[in-house]
């Protein structure tokens, strides 16, 4: 191991023109960036040189601005087919869509740290099963775990019942994981006590959004895009989906895009949107919902709302129960019963429920989120 | 092996910055302290809240340039200049912060100097310098913003690394420019292009 101090690095060695090239997805959040690595063995020394026909790049060093510049932090040496390989993980410059000229943020654009070296931090990565025996925690094959594992499962499932085995996964690990898991659960352990990624049951995160007909993952990122207003509750994209953020919504923003932030910090993305336009409401955390209502209500009293757009896609009580508008697969019913338990009615009666709330008055909801009243009515008169 | 405070304050900034840090300078610091990459390195006298310390630093090639007069420096007034060489990206600024900083010289330890192009995707930081918050940006591109009290790491942002640094010397009221920390955006090496 060399010294124990990080010295920032003040090269990094090229790619040479005939290294393999792998494309891949960035796996640190849903925007899903494309990525390419480059991998070349370090047996026979081989490395790119700055001129074009000299690296697999294909360019001319010094690159251009947004051009194929690799960061130290994108460079690691791997192991592959048991030899010493070089890697260089970068943001795909020839994608089209998602992270459209090769952007990233920090988070995929660090990808190649990650990368199991013994060389570096990655070198405390668990690679094999841990079980406490005697005390300590000892590494065991898979084997050895699986069946210990299966034995107290069948255990617990025989003594207690399928829904005391409880299983939690998370989604993003990919179709294949997403799938194989939750056929595991459902079908093999029959358990209802099984849920996924953000939610504490098997249930939507955003049931009225569902209920009223919408699906919340149903917007593409050209929607984000296209939108003349844009209300944002309770994150910043710049920060947790960036290049949501600095590919579709920044060049909208310049493009006269309004931009409603709820939050209670100003971070970069906030502060971005309120230099060009933006309107940032900096409500006390956990009070977007009357604020959210306050919005509403000024809307549907000033009769506001899009009608039209209203009755052709809000779903009234019976299309909810019924499913309308999601298709039969990914339908409430399916998933809960629903039959006579909304709320209100359709958007009518809902607009009753809303003007009954003492919170949606804006007075009060500024009050109680301790902003300006002005705030939640401003950008509606604009 | 002991490890020489003053080559730590060199790395990771003075201590007064360290105690009063929020965690992530925390988690850095371990990041710093833990991450084991293999350079050849060589030693260079480097000023520090203990004296003159050996800081390793891969700065033996670097031209050893003259860049100006600590004098002549105003507190937030940064000045430009090239380094380490005057071809593409090596736009550079030396800046007074007013503040005690990692890497600072002068009496106050607040002089430090970084290259000007974003470590994201070549964003130009020039003329974006921030009084109050001791930073640069936000970068016009994707507005990574970079904290010049400590090394170049960024507050908020898109970039891959570290502003890059310019290493400095005092020999007199003379400022020199005598080496780099970090690779500087669009280059393979520092010193090749
Ligand atoms: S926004 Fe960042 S974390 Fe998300 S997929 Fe793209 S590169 Fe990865
Ligand atoms: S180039 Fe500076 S943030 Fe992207």
């Amino acid at each position: 191991m060399g010294t124990p101090y990080y010295i920032p690095e003040t090269n990094i060695p090229l790619p040479p023109v005939n290294a393999d090239i792998i494309t891949t997805a960035c796996d640190y959040c849903i925007v899903a960036c494309g990525y390419k690595v480059y991998r070349w063995p370090l047996k026979g020394g081989a490395q790119g040189g700055p001129n074009a026909d000299e690296n697999a790049f294909g360019v001319d060093f010094p690159v251009d601005p947004l051009g194929a510049w690799v960061a130290p932090n994108q460079y690691n040496v791997v192991s592959h087919n048991n030899e010493p390989h070089h890697i260089i993980v970068v943001p795909d410059k020839d994608t089209s869509v998602v992270n459209t000229n090769g952007d990233s943020s920090v988070r995929g654009g660090a990808i190649a740290q990650k990368v199991y070296n013994p060389q570096t931090p990655t070198r405390d990565r668990l690679k094999s099963p841990m079980i406490r025996m005697f005390g300590t925690l000892m590494p065991v094959s898979w084997d050895f775990a699986l069946d210990i594992a299966a034995e107290v499962g069948s255990h617990v499932i025989k003594k207690h019942g399928a829904n005391a085995y409880a299983m939690k996964m998370f989604s993003y690990g990919f179709m294949e994981n997403t799938y194989a898991v939750s056929k595991f659960a459902l079908r093999h352990i029959s358990t209802a006590n099984f849920t996924f990624h953000d939610t504490p049951s098997d249930v939507t995160s955003t049931p009225g959004f569902r209920d009223a007909g919408f699906d919340n993952f149903g917007p593409s990122y050209q929607d984000w895009h296209d939108a003349d207003t844009l209300m944002i509750c309770g994150t910043d994209p710049y920060e947790t989906k960036t290049i949501l953020f600095t590919q579709w919504i920044m060049p909208a923003i310049q493009n006269g895009q309004k931009t409603i932030f709820l939050g209670p910090r100003r971070t970069a993305g906030i502060a971005y949107a309120e230099q060009n336009g933006g309107l940032w409401i900096d409500l006390q955390p956990g009070t977007d919902l009357p604020v959210v209502s306050a919005i509403a209500r000024v809307i549907v009293e000033n009769g506001w709302e899009d009608k039209e757009w209203i009755k052709k896609w809000v779903n009234n009580k019976f299309e909810s129960s019924s499913g309308f508008g999601q298709g039969t697969r990914n339908t409430p019913w399916q998933w809960r019963t629903t039959w006579g338990k909304f709320h209100t009615k359709d958007y009518d009666d809902w607009k009753k429920w809303l003007l009954a709330q003492d919170f949606s008055d804006p007075q009060t909801a500024a009050d109680i989120a301790q902003i300006d009243v002005q705030k939640s009515t401003l950008p509606l008169s604009g | 092996m002991t490890i020489n405070k003053g080559l730590i304050e060199a790395i990771n900034g003075p201590a007064d910055i360290r105690k009063t840090s929020k965690k992530c300078v925390v988690n850095r610091r371990t990041f710093l302290l833990t991450s084991g990459i293999a350079t050849a390195t060589v030693m260079v006298a480097m000023h520090t809240s203990e004296g003159l310390a050996k800081v390793p630093a891969l700065v033996a090639t670097y031209p050893r340039k003259l860049i100006g007069k600590l004098s002549e420096l105003k507190v937030d007034e940064p000045l430009d200049f090239y380094y380490p060489d005057e071809g593409a990206y090596s736009d550079s600024m030396i800046v007074k912060l007013g503040k005690q900083a990692g890497g600072g010289i002068g009496p106050d330890k607040d002089v430090v100097a970084f290259n000007y192009i974003c470590t994201h995707q070549g964003g130009p930081l020039h003329g974006t310098y921030k009084p109050d918050d001791k930073a640069l940006g936000p970068c016009p591109l994707h507005l990574t913003t970079f904290d010049l009290t400590r090394h170049g790491m960024f507050i908020s942002g898109q970039a891959y690394q570290s502003l890059p640094q310019v290493l400095l010397e005092l020999e007199g009221d003379d400022i020199y420019a005598v080496g780099m920390f970090g690779l500087i955006y669009g280059r393979y090496d520092n010193l090749k292009g």
